[in-house]
Protein backbone atom coordinates (compact mmCIF):
# COMPACT_ATOMS: atom_id res chain seq x y z
CA UNK A 1 0.00 0.00 0.00
CA UNK A 2 1.12 3.26 -1.02
CA UNK A 3 0.67 6.81 1.97
CA UNK A 4 -1.37 9.54 -0.63
CA UNK A 5 0.93 13.01 0.06
CA UNK A 6 -1.05 15.48 1.39
CA UNK A 7 -2.25 18.00 -0.40
CA UNK A 8 -2.00 21.27 -0.09
CA UNK A 9 -4.51 23.96 -1.49
CA UNK A 10 -2.86 27.33 -2.34
CA UNK A 11 -5.78 30.47 -2.63
CA UNK A 12 -4.22 33.61 -3.55
CA UNK A 13 -6.52 36.22 -1.96
CA UNK A 14 -5.60 39.23 -3.67
CA UNK A 15 -5.73 42.20 -1.84
CA UNK A 16 -7.99 42.04 1.45
CA UNK A 17 -8.54 44.03 4.41
CA UNK A 18 -7.08 41.87 7.59
CA UNK A 19 -9.82 41.46 9.70
CA UNK A 20 -11.86 39.98 6.59
CA UNK A 21 -8.91 37.61 6.23
CA UNK A 22 -8.57 36.13 9.73
CA UNK A 23 -12.07 35.80 9.64
CA UNK A 24 -11.83 33.53 6.63
CA UNK A 25 -8.44 31.79 8.47
CA UNK A 26 -10.87 31.16 11.43
CA UNK A 27 -13.49 29.26 9.06
CA UNK A 28 -11.10 27.59 7.56
CA UNK A 29 -9.26 26.44 10.45
CA UNK A 30 -12.60 25.16 11.53
CA UNK A 31 -13.34 23.12 8.44
CA UNK A 32 -9.60 22.06 8.56
CA UNK A 33 -10.38 20.51 12.06
CA UNK A 34 -12.94 18.97 10.90
CA UNK A 35 -11.29 17.62 8.34
CA UNK A 36 -13.61 18.83 5.59
CA UNK A 37 -10.71 20.16 3.67
CA UNK A 38 -6.98 19.78 2.74
CA UNK A 39 -4.30 22.10 4.09
CA UNK A 40 -4.64 25.56 2.51
CA UNK A 41 -1.64 27.98 2.23
CA UNK A 42 -3.30 31.45 1.88
CA UNK A 43 -1.52 34.69 0.21
CA UNK A 44 -3.00 38.12 0.71
CA UNK A 45 -1.94 41.62 0.87
CA UNK A 46 -3.18 43.70 3.40
CA UNK A 47 -4.09 47.62 3.23
CA UNK A 48 -1.39 49.32 5.71
CA UNK A 49 -2.01 47.86 9.28
CA UNK A 50 -0.61 47.54 12.31
CA UNK A 51 -1.01 44.02 14.69
CA UNK A 52 0.05 43.40 17.84
CA UNK A 53 0.72 39.47 19.07
CA UNK A 54 -0.03 38.41 22.51
CA UNK A 55 3.98 38.72 23.58
CA UNK A 56 3.57 42.18 22.20
CA UNK A 57 4.29 45.55 24.11
CA UNK A 58 2.43 48.88 23.33
CA UNK A 59 5.79 51.01 24.37
CA UNK A 60 6.60 49.19 20.72
CA UNK A 61 4.60 51.59 19.00
CA UNK A 62 5.60 54.70 18.65
CA UNK A 63 2.39 55.72 17.40
CA UNK A 64 -0.70 55.70 19.50
CA UNK A 65 -3.54 54.30 18.10
CA UNK A 66 -5.11 57.96 17.10
CA UNK A 67 -1.79 58.43 14.98
CA UNK A 68 -2.22 55.50 13.26
CA UNK A 69 -5.21 56.34 12.04
CA UNK A 70 -4.62 59.99 11.29
CA UNK A 71 -1.66 58.55 8.95
CA UNK A 72 -4.18 55.81 7.52
CA UNK A 73 -2.80 52.40 9.28
CA UNK A 74 -5.33 50.12 10.95
CA UNK A 75 -4.74 48.64 14.30
CA UNK A 76 -5.72 45.14 15.67
CA UNK A 77 -4.99 43.32 18.47
CA UNK A 78 -4.36 39.75 17.33
CA UNK A 79 -4.05 35.89 18.97
CA UNK A 80 -0.51 35.12 17.55
CA UNK A 81 2.54 34.53 19.23
CA UNK A 82 5.57 37.21 19.01
CA UNK A 83 5.11 41.36 19.27
CA UNK A 84 3.74 43.79 17.49
CA UNK A 85 4.07 43.95 13.56
CA UNK A 86 3.22 45.92 10.16
CA UNK A 87 1.40 44.60 7.07
CA UNK A 88 1.16 47.05 4.18
CA UNK A 89 1.01 46.61 -0.16
CA UNK A 90 4.07 44.90 -1.34
CA UNK A 91 4.19 42.34 1.33
CA UNK A 92 3.79 38.67 0.43
CA UNK A 93 1.68 37.84 3.41
CA UNK A 94 1.16 33.86 3.77
CA UNK A 95 -1.19 32.33 6.11
CA UNK A 96 -0.52 28.14 6.53
CA UNK A 97 -4.14 26.78 7.72
CA UNK A 98 -1.99 23.21 8.19
CA UNK A 99 -3.04 20.17 10.57
CA UNK A 100 0.13 19.20 13.01
CA UNK A 101 -1.52 16.31 13.98
CA UNK A 102 -0.56 14.62 10.11
CA UNK A 103 3.01 16.15 10.57
CA UNK A 104 5.34 16.29 13.40
CA UNK A 105 3.18 17.36 16.66
CA UNK A 106 6.08 19.91 17.44
CA UNK A 107 4.81 23.41 16.55
CA UNK A 108 8.56 24.67 16.92
CA UNK A 109 9.36 22.42 14.32
CA UNK A 110 6.75 23.35 12.67
CA UNK A 111 7.76 27.56 13.28
CA UNK A 112 11.47 26.44 12.02
CA UNK A 113 10.44 24.54 9.04
CA UNK A 114 8.03 28.17 8.17
CA UNK A 115 11.26 30.18 8.32
CA UNK A 116 12.89 27.62 6.47
CA UNK A 117 10.33 27.83 3.53
CA UNK A 118 11.57 31.26 3.35
CA UNK A 119 15.16 30.88 3.92
CA UNK A 120 15.02 28.45 0.69
CA UNK A 121 12.58 30.48 -1.49
CA UNK A 122 15.03 33.77 -0.92
CA UNK A 123 17.75 32.03 -1.87
CA UNK A 124 15.84 30.88 -4.67
CA UNK A 125 16.31 34.92 -5.80
CA UNK A 126 19.91 34.56 -4.36
CA UNK A 127 19.16 36.43 -1.01
CA UNK A 128 21.02 35.18 1.40
CA UNK A 129 19.48 35.06 4.95
CA UNK A 130 18.93 33.15 7.67
CA UNK A 131 17.83 32.84 11.74
CA UNK A 132 18.52 35.03 14.24
CA UNK A 133 18.64 33.03 17.92
CA UNK A 134 16.51 34.23 20.41
CA UNK A 135 14.29 36.10 17.62
CA UNK A 136 11.95 35.22 15.16
CA UNK A 137 11.22 35.93 11.43
CA UNK A 138 14.20 35.54 8.72
CA UNK A 139 16.96 38.22 8.53
CA UNK A 140 19.73 39.37 5.93
CA UNK A 141 22.39 41.54 5.99
CA UNK A 142 20.60 44.42 5.81
CA UNK A 143 18.01 43.63 8.87
CA UNK A 144 14.80 41.97 8.99
CA UNK A 145 12.78 40.26 6.05
CA UNK A 146 10.11 38.24 6.73
CA UNK A 147 7.86 38.58 10.25
CA UNK A 148 6.61 35.25 11.48
CA UNK A 149 4.04 35.02 14.09
CA UNK A 150 1.87 31.21 15.01
CA UNK A 151 -1.45 30.54 16.79
CA UNK A 152 -2.10 27.14 17.34
CA UNK A 153 -5.59 25.81 18.11
CA UNK A 154 -6.50 21.83 18.33
CA UNK A 155 -3.28 20.83 16.13
CA UNK A 156 -4.05 23.65 13.52
CA UNK A 157 -2.23 26.45 12.67
CA UNK A 158 -3.36 30.08 11.75
CA UNK A 159 -1.37 33.05 11.09
CA UNK A 160 1.85 32.79 9.41
CA UNK A 161 4.64 35.00 7.53
CA UNK A 162 4.84 38.21 6.37
CA UNK A 163 7.48 38.30 3.56
CA UNK A 164 8.50 42.20 2.49
CA UNK A 165 8.96 41.87 -0.91
CA UNK A 166 8.52 45.76 -2.41
CA UNK A 167 6.90 46.77 0.93
CA UNK A 168 7.29 50.79 1.61
CA UNK A 169 9.88 50.10 4.37
CA UNK A 170 9.05 53.78 5.96
CA UNK A 171 5.88 52.52 7.12
CA UNK A 172 8.30 50.44 9.71
CA UNK A 173 8.76 53.95 11.86
CA UNK A 174 5.92 53.80 13.49
CA UNK A 175 6.61 50.39 15.29
CA UNK A 176 9.83 48.85 16.61
CA UNK A 177 9.41 45.82 14.46
CA UNK A 178 8.74 42.89 17.04
CA UNK A 179 10.64 44.42 19.68
CA UNK A 180 13.72 44.95 17.68
CA UNK A 181 15.79 48.19 17.04
CA UNK A 182 17.59 46.39 14.35
CA UNK A 183 16.46 47.52 10.59
CA UNK A 184 14.05 46.22 8.08
CA UNK A 185 14.64 45.59 4.79
CA UNK A 186 12.63 43.99 1.94
CA UNK A 187 13.93 42.08 -1.81
CA UNK A 188 13.38 45.10 -3.33
CA UNK A 189 15.43 47.14 -1.27
CA UNK A 190 18.14 44.15 -1.65
CA UNK A 191 18.10 44.85 -5.25
CA UNK A 192 15.78 41.96 -6.35
CA UNK A 193 12.79 43.01 -9.04
CA UNK A 194 10.80 40.10 -9.41
CA UNK A 195 7.16 39.31 -9.70
CA UNK A 196 5.18 39.26 -6.64
CA UNK A 197 3.29 36.14 -8.16
CA UNK A 198 6.63 34.50 -8.98
CA UNK A 199 8.01 34.68 -5.33
CA UNK A 200 4.46 33.09 -3.98
CA UNK A 201 4.92 29.82 -6.60
CA UNK A 202 8.71 29.70 -5.19
CA UNK A 203 6.99 29.76 -1.77
CA UNK A 204 4.47 27.04 -2.30
CA UNK A 205 7.04 25.33 -3.72
CA UNK A 206 9.31 25.25 -1.07
CA UNK A 207 6.26 24.74 1.11
CA UNK A 208 5.52 21.20 -0.23
CA UNK A 209 9.02 20.39 -0.54
CA UNK A 210 9.58 20.84 3.52
CA UNK A 211 6.31 20.17 4.55
CA UNK A 212 6.07 16.65 2.18
CA UNK A 213 3.12 17.95 0.11
CA UNK A 214 2.07 18.42 -3.23
CA UNK A 215 -0.26 21.17 -4.83
CA UNK A 216 -3.41 20.04 -5.17
CA UNK A 217 -4.02 22.36 -8.13
CA UNK A 218 -2.37 24.91 -10.05
CA UNK A 219 -2.03 28.26 -8.18
CA UNK A 220 -4.80 30.70 -8.92
CA UNK A 221 -5.99 34.03 -8.50
CA UNK A 222 -9.46 33.73 -6.01
CA UNK A 223 -11.38 36.90 -5.60
CA UNK A 224 -13.02 37.82 -2.42
CA UNK A 225 -16.27 39.63 -2.31
CA UNK A 226 -15.69 42.51 0.23
CA UNK B 1 -19.67 10.54 42.31
CA UNK B 2 -16.00 9.08 42.29
CA UNK B 3 -14.14 11.40 40.97
CA UNK B 4 -10.20 12.03 40.71
CA UNK B 5 -7.82 15.08 40.24
CA UNK B 6 -5.25 15.11 37.48
CA UNK B 7 -3.18 17.99 36.93
CA UNK B 8 -2.65 19.86 34.28
CA UNK B 9 0.41 21.53 33.03
CA UNK B 10 2.38 23.92 30.83
CA UNK B 11 2.67 21.57 27.48
CA UNK B 12 6.37 21.20 25.41
CA UNK B 13 5.64 22.71 22.49
CA UNK B 14 8.51 21.62 21.01
CA UNK B 15 12.28 21.93 21.20
CA UNK B 16 14.39 24.19 22.96
CA UNK B 17 11.13 25.53 24.57
CA UNK B 18 11.32 26.02 28.26
CA UNK B 19 8.88 27.73 29.94
CA UNK B 20 5.44 29.13 28.20
CA UNK B 21 2.94 32.32 29.10
CA UNK B 22 -0.04 31.92 30.51
CA UNK B 23 -1.85 34.26 28.14
CA UNK B 24 -6.10 33.48 29.19
CA UNK B 25 -7.98 31.28 30.77
CA UNK B 26 -10.60 30.03 28.49
CA UNK B 27 -12.47 28.33 31.51
CA UNK B 28 -13.44 29.42 34.94
CA UNK B 29 -12.93 26.88 37.78
CA UNK B 30 -15.90 25.34 38.66
CA UNK B 31 -17.01 25.46 34.53
CA UNK B 32 -17.03 21.80 33.01
CA UNK B 33 -15.03 20.73 30.07
CA UNK B 34 -14.83 18.48 27.59
CA UNK B 35 -12.14 16.61 26.08
CA UNK B 36 -9.94 18.13 23.37
CA UNK B 37 -11.78 21.29 24.34
CA UNK B 38 -9.36 24.83 24.81
CA UNK B 39 -8.21 25.22 28.68
CA UNK B 40 -6.56 27.75 28.56
CA UNK B 41 -4.10 29.98 25.91
CA UNK B 42 -0.06 29.87 25.96
CA UNK B 43 1.77 32.36 24.43
CA UNK B 44 6.44 32.34 23.68
CA UNK B 45 8.19 34.26 21.00
CA UNK B 46 7.44 32.19 18.52
CA UNK B 47 3.83 30.88 18.92
CA UNK B 48 0.37 31.41 20.44
CA UNK B 49 -0.90 27.80 21.26
CA UNK B 50 -4.57 26.63 22.83
CA UNK B 51 -4.06 23.92 24.95
CA UNK B 52 -7.16 21.63 25.16
CA UNK B 53 -8.25 19.47 28.10
CA UNK B 54 -6.49 15.98 27.47
CA UNK B 55 -10.18 14.67 29.57
CA UNK B 56 -13.72 15.53 29.71
CA UNK B 57 -14.16 16.93 33.66
CA UNK B 58 -14.54 19.81 35.55
CA UNK B 59 -12.24 22.51 36.10
CA UNK B 60 -11.80 22.47 39.89
CA UNK B 61 -8.35 24.42 40.63
CA UNK B 62 -6.74 27.04 39.11
CA UNK B 63 -3.32 27.60 40.12
CA UNK B 64 -1.24 30.06 37.48
CA UNK B 65 -2.77 33.30 37.17
CA UNK B 66 -2.83 35.41 33.28
CA UNK B 67 0.33 36.73 32.33
CA UNK B 68 2.83 34.41 34.78
CA UNK B 69 5.29 32.78 32.49
CA UNK B 70 6.60 29.07 34.14
CA UNK B 71 8.56 26.12 33.40
CA UNK B 72 7.10 23.59 30.91
CA UNK B 73 5.81 21.15 32.87
CA UNK B 74 4.38 23.25 35.93
CA UNK B 75 1.26 22.11 37.06
CA UNK B 76 -0.79 25.03 35.55
CA UNK B 77 -4.72 23.61 37.32
CA UNK B 78 -6.15 20.44 38.48
CA UNK B 79 -9.18 18.92 37.06
CA UNK B 80 -12.09 16.60 38.85
CA UNK B 81 -12.60 13.92 35.97
CA UNK B 82 -15.14 10.99 37.37
CA UNK B 83 -13.46 7.58 37.27
CA UNK B 84 -15.63 6.63 33.73
CA UNK B 85 -14.23 9.48 31.70
CA UNK B 86 -10.75 8.42 32.93
CA UNK B 87 -11.01 4.69 32.11
CA UNK B 88 -12.56 6.11 27.82
CA UNK B 89 -8.42 7.17 28.07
Amino acid sequence: MTVEPRHLQVRDLGRLGWPEAYALQRELAEQRKQALISDQLLFVEHPHTVTMGRNGHESNILAGPEMLRRAGIAYHETNRGGDVTYHGPGQIVGYPIFDLREWKRDVMAYVRTLEQVIIETLADFRIESWRNPGATGVWTAEGKICAIGVHISRWVTSHGFALNHTTDLSYFRYIVPCGLTKPVTSMEALGVTVERSAVEAAIASRFCALFGMQLSVPLVLTEVAG
Amino acid sequence: MDASMIDIVMPRIGKGVESGTLVKWLKRAGEPVGRDESLFEMSTKHVDCEVPSPVEGILAEVLVREGSTVDIHTVVARLAVEEEHLKKN
